[in-house]
C-alpha cells in the first residue's frame, strides 16, 4: 500500500474545494460516507474557522488600535503600526480568549503570550495554535 | 544565594503544576519597571591585552503567578547585578516579590489615562559594601496620551512618568551606627524614541531611550551623605533578533549617577552591551 500526501498552500485550499464540489455535482458522484466527503467537510470547517479568527482579530485590533478594519494588514506591527504599546497589547487577552471559547477550545491564552506578540499575523497564529 | 533560589522555587511551585513554568518566566534587567517597559538583561565582557578582564551583568529572573490575568502581576524574583568595568566595583544580589496592578481595565481605545500601581519588597545583599537590607517600594506609573504617539510616519515616541516612595532598612552593616531606616521620594521619567518607522527593513530595529531617576532621602539616619540621588541612562539599541519568546539586542549605553536601591555608587561610563529579554 502506498501513502500519498498532498500539501496545499492556504490560498489554494478554497479553490480546490470549489473544484471538487463542482466536479461532484457535474458528474453526479455520491460522496456520502466517503473519505472525500470527510476531507471536504473538514477543509470547509477549517476555512470557516480561519476566516472567523482573522475577521475577529481584525475587529478587535480595529477597536483597540489606530487603524480601521479595512486598513489593517497581517504584516502590521502591533506597536509601530497600530499604536498598541503600553498595556493595550496585554488587554487583547480577554477578547482573544473569547474567540477561543467561540471555537469551543478549552485552551487558555496567557498575558505573556500577548506581551510577546509583534505583528497582526502573530495574533492570528496564536489563536490558531490554541483552537 | 542558595536561600534566594529556594524561596524562588517555593513561590513558583503552583506554576510547575500547570506545566507552564518556562512560558511564564521573565528574564530582564530588574523588577523596578512596570512589565511592558522592562529593560532586557544586559551583559558585557572586556579582556584587554594588557590588564585584567572586566565584565558587567545586570539580570533578574521572575515568574508570574497570575499568567491569565492582564491587570494583575505577582512575581517572585531574584536579581544579580555585578559591574567590574568601573573603579568602584559593584556586586549586589537580591530576591523578593513584585506586584503590579492596572487600576482601570483597558478596553477599546477610549481610555487614555490609567494609573498603574507597582510595588516590590526584596532582601538585598551588597557584597562590596557588606550591607544587608530589606527594601520596599510603591510606585505609580501613569499611562497617558503621550505614552505612545506617532511623529508622522517616521517615528514614534513613548513617554512614561513614575513617582513613589522607597524604603531601605539596613539590617546588617560593618558599623553598628550604619543600621537603620531610609525613606526616599522617587521620580522617574522614561522616554523612548522609535525612529525609521517608514523604512520597512529598519522598522522596530533601532530604539533610543532616555531614563532619568531622581531620589530624595526625606527621612534618613545618614546625616553626612547627600540626600539627593540622580541617575541617568541613555541607550542606543539595535535589535538582532526578535521572536514571540525571545528578543536579543546589542546596545550602546551611557550611565551617569547613582541608584542606591541597587547599591550603585556614583558612576559614569559607556558600555557596549549584549541584551536578552525572555
Amino acid at each position: 500500500m502506498s501513502k500519498w500526501t498532498l500539501e496545499f498552500e492556504e490560498n489554494e485550499v478554497e479553490p480546490l474545494v470549489a473544484v471538487l464540489d463542482h466536479g461532484a455535482k457535474c458528474n453526479g458522484f455520491q460522496y456520502d460516507n466517503d473519505i472525500i466527503n470527510i476531507i471536504l467537510e473538514k477543509t470547509k470547517r477549517t476555512i470557516k474557522n480561519e476566516k472567523y479568527i482573522k475577521h475577529h482579530v481584525f475587529l478587535i485590533l480595529a477597536n483597540s488600535g489606530s487603524k480601521k478594519y479595512d486598513e489593517i494588514s497581517e504584516k502590521d506591527d502591533l506597536r509601530l503600526n497600530l499604536n498598541l504599546a503600553v498595556y493595550r497589547q496585554r488587554s487583547l487577552r480577554s477578547p482573544f480568549q473569547k474567540i477561543l471559547e467561540e471555537l469551543n477550545s478549552q485552551n487558555k491564552i496567557s498575558v505573556k503570550e500577548c506581551d510577546n506578540l509583534v505583528t497582526v499575523s502573530d495574533c492570528i497564529s496564536l489563536i490558531r495554535s490554541k483552537k | 544565594m542558595k536561600k534566594l533560589f529556594l524561596i524562588f522555587l517555593i513561590f513558583s511551585t503552583p506554576i510547575f503544576c500547570e506545566n507552564n513554568f518556562f512560558k511564564n518566566i521573565t528574564l530582564r534587567q530588574s523588577f523596578q519597571s512596570k512589565n511592558d517597559k522592562a529593560e532586557p538583561a544586559s551583559f558585557t565582557f572586556t579582556n584587554p591585552k594588557d590588564g585584567e578582564s572586566s565584565f558587567l551583568i545586570n539580570t533578574a529572573l521572575g515568574i508570574n503567578l497570575f499568567p491569565y490575568n492582564e491587570n494583575l502581576t505577582f512575581s517572585p524574583f531574584i536579581e544579580y547585578h555585578r559591574n567590574t568595568l568601573i573603579d568602584k566595583e559593584q556586586f549586589t544580589y537580591s530576591g523578593g516579590a513584585f506586584f503590579e496592578w492596572v487600576a482601570i481595565k483597558i478596553t477599546g481605545k477610549e481610555i487614555k489615562w490609567v494609573p498603574i500601581l507597582i510595588a516590590s519588597a526584596k532582601y538585598n545583599n551588597d557584597r562590596k559594601k557588606d550591607i544587608e537590607s530589606f527594601m520596599g517600594n510603591i510606585y505609580v506609573a501613569i499611562l497617558n496620551p503621550l505614552s505612545n504617539i506617532n511623529l508622522g510616519k517616521v517615528a514614534s515616541l513613548e513617554f512614561y512618568p513614575y513617582f513613589g516612595i522607597e524604603n531601605e532598612n539596613r539590617m546588617k552593616t560593618e558599623n553598628q551606627s550604619d543600621k537603620g531606616n531610609i525613606y526616599r521620594f522617587f521620580l522617574r521619567l522614561n522616554l523612548v524614541l522609535n525612529p525609521f518607522n517608514n523604512v520597512k527593513s529598519m522598522m522596530g530595529k533601532i530604539q533610543i531611550s532616555f531614563d532619568y531617576q531622581y531620589r530624595y532621602d526625606f527621612s534618613t539616619f545618614l546625616k553626612d551623605l547627600s540626600k539627593k540621588h540622580n541617575y541617568f541612562t541613555a541607550d542606543l539599541n539595535y535589535q538582532l533578533f526578535q521572536s514571540n519568546k525571545l528578543s536579543a539586542v546589542v546596545g550602546l549605553e551611557y550611565v551617569n549617577g547613582e541608584d542606591p536601591t541597587q547599591g550603585f555608587e556614583k558612576q559614569s561610563y559607556y558600555a557596549l552591551l549584549f541584551k536578552i529579554k525572555l
